[in-house]
């Protein structure tokens, strides 16, 4: 809209929001149930249900339209019960908007706006009671077995660098015992966390972001890491699909969301369009190769990115011969069990054994083990 | 257990269990049976075998789609870990399922049937009738294996009445 027209149809809003109100005040939506007029609650939605479950008996302002508020109606409720509390999660919208309209409430200790409400923190409320609820740590999610991030990030890891993430399976990398992956914001962040990062630090930072994440909203910061002429390396960790809410494609895959075949987005055309002076793409499983190429180019005086292409484990279903493992070599320094892959484990003695349901045969342990106690099965 | 008071089952598991399933086929058969049903789902990175939960609520009438913490009546559990973390759920004098995970682990039919599996014991301790059951588990299963769902599903009831 242009200014002046802007200007205009403001005022014109404005107006409607006191309209608005005016039907909030009356509407259906807003009702009130009176039972036991000692305790009265305001509140609306899912924080309803929690409440009435608690306290079937209780009396009820309850919103369906919280915004603009019906303050003149919670005024009419305040006069008809003796005490009242507001149910509502997170921010003290409905408590402030009570405030304005100088309505009298009890109101909810502060550790009640963070996180979602459960019916057992409706009396610890009315009691005026600090939350009890702390979230428990929950399992462990793991990258699969066989997992071509994996084998990126022991990479990563032994070059000590310092990595910028993004959103996606990968992001597991920064979960000990890997801790190879340092950041995580937003998505598109693995790419423009780099650029501040390679300011400060100068040196030893490489960006990683997953392929549909870099389709999604990485290329803008590949586009600012050429214009604002950054040097350094951007690894994409092309699986090529969308792994972690459950293999949808996208652009880079050239499928369509119905699994039909459409145009496919060429990810080292468009990093190349997109300003980078070298694109190279590698597989995740020749980890000496990948060493090498990541030593070249992390600090070299240009802007280079790696497409690491291996499909994820989920497309990818073969499998290979488990490693042998030789028990009488093992030194039992458990640099193997540091890639977190599920198939391996120490067993109650101490030694490493190899789960031959879960292993890939990826053999990526095979080269983390200083010891040669862990072979390759051709 | 009379109609009127609610019924609270709560299922946990890890991602790919099926959870899910096992408390959508509940919802259904209690809703066959007439009752009002609530369900409510807590799952993150369930795709990397992250946790799973399922609130399943029925009887007359529902408020909360999550189960009170000490209000469960029935633990699901597809997981013993999870069941170590989370059992505070279950009410004081509320029955936990979780030793029957070794038994359904060594079905015939392949340890994916577990699901159906606990679900055959639990149906063994609820208001719904046998046809009800039958019908949500048609429903969630037509194009997959039904008929091995439904063997187990009877063998589970078939255990729990002779035990
Ligand atoms: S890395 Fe090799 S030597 Fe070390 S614990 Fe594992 S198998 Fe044994
Ligand atoms: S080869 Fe080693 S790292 Fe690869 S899946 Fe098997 S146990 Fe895991």
């Amino acid at each position: 809209m242009v200014p002046k027209n802007a200007f205009q149809k403001h005022i014109e809003l404005e107006k409607r929001v006191l309209k608005l109100k005016a039907y909030s005040e009356r509407s259906t939506l807003n009702k009130i149930e009176i039972n036991d007029k000692k305790i009265g609650f305001i509140t609306s939605g899912v924080s309803y249900l929690y409440a009435r479950e608690m306290y079937p008996q209780a009396s009820f302002l309850k919103l369906g339209m919280t915004f603009p508020f019906p303050s003149e109606l919670a005024r009419e409720f305040a006069k008809k019960v003796k005490k009242i509390f507001v149910i509502e999660e997170l921010e003290p919208y409905m408590e402030e908007q009570l405030l304005l309209a100088g309505i009298k409430f009890k109101a909810k200790d502060p550790s009640f706006r963070v996180g979602e409400l459960r019916p057992e923190d409706i009396p610890d409320i009315v009691k005026g009671k600090v939350r009890k609820y702390v979230p428990q740590t929950s399992r462990k999610a793991v990258m699969c077995p066989g997992c071509p991030h994996r084998s990126v990030f022991s990479v990563l890891k032994k070059l000590r660098l310092t990595v910028t993430g993004d959103i996606g399976c990968y992001t597991l990398g920064a979960l000990a015992p890997m801790q190879a992956l340092h950041t995580c914001l937003c998505m598109g962040s693995g790419v423009t966390f780099f650029e501040g990062f390679k300011k400060v630090l100068g040196r030893d930072v490489v960006g990683v972001i997953g392929d549909s994440t870099f389709v999604h909203s990485g290329v803008t910061g590949l586009i600012n890491l050429a214009y604002n002429q950054t040097k350094g390396l951007i690894i994409i960790l092309d699986n090529s699909t969308t792994a972690m809410t459950g293999n949808q494609p996208h652009p880079a895959v050239g499928i369509t969301i119905k699994g039909e075949p459409t145009k496919k987005l060429i990810l080292e055309d468009l990093c190349r369009v997109c300003g980078a002076d070298n694109v190279d793409v590698i597989g995740a499983y020749d980890i000496k190769a990948l060493e090498e190429l990541v030593k070249s180019r992390v600090n070299a005086d240009a802007l280079s990115v790696i497409i690491v292409r291996t499909p994820c484990r989920l497309i990818e279903r073969t499998k290979l011969k488990p490693p042998v493992l030789e028990e009488t070599k093992c030194k039992k320094c458990y640099l193997c069990l540091g890639l977190d892959c599920p198939a391996l484990r120490k067993d109650e003695n101490g030694l490493i054994k190899i789960n031959g349901k879960f292993c890939v045969g990826c053999n990526l342990c095979v080269n983390s083990c200083p010891a040669q106690a862990l072979r390759k099965n051709e | 257990m009379n109609k009127s008071q609610t019924i609270n089952v709560f299922f946990c598991g890890t991602g790919g269990q099926g959870v899910l399933t096992a408390a959508e086929i509940l919802g259904q058969a209690a809703l066959l049976e007439g009752y009002h049903v609530k369900k409510s789902e807590v799952h993150g990175m369930a795709q990397r075998g992250g946790s799973v939960e399922s609130h399943l609520r029925f009887g007359k009438t529902v408020y909360s789609p999550l189960i009170p913490q000490g209000g469960a009546d029935f633990l699901v559990s597809f997981h013993k870990d999870e069941s170590t973390r989370l059992k505070e759920i279950l009410r004081p004098g509320g029955e936990d399922l979780t030793g029957y995970i070794d038994k359904g682990a060594h079905l015939e039919q392949g340890a994916k049937y577990l699901n159906t599996y606990l679900l055959g014991v639990l149906s063994e301790r609820l208001p719904i009738k046998e046809n009800n059951w039958l019908k949500a588990l048609e429903a969630a299963f037509k194009n997959k294996n039904l008929k091995e769902n439904i063997a187990v599903f009877q063998k589970a009831r078939k255990e729990v009445r002779l035990s």
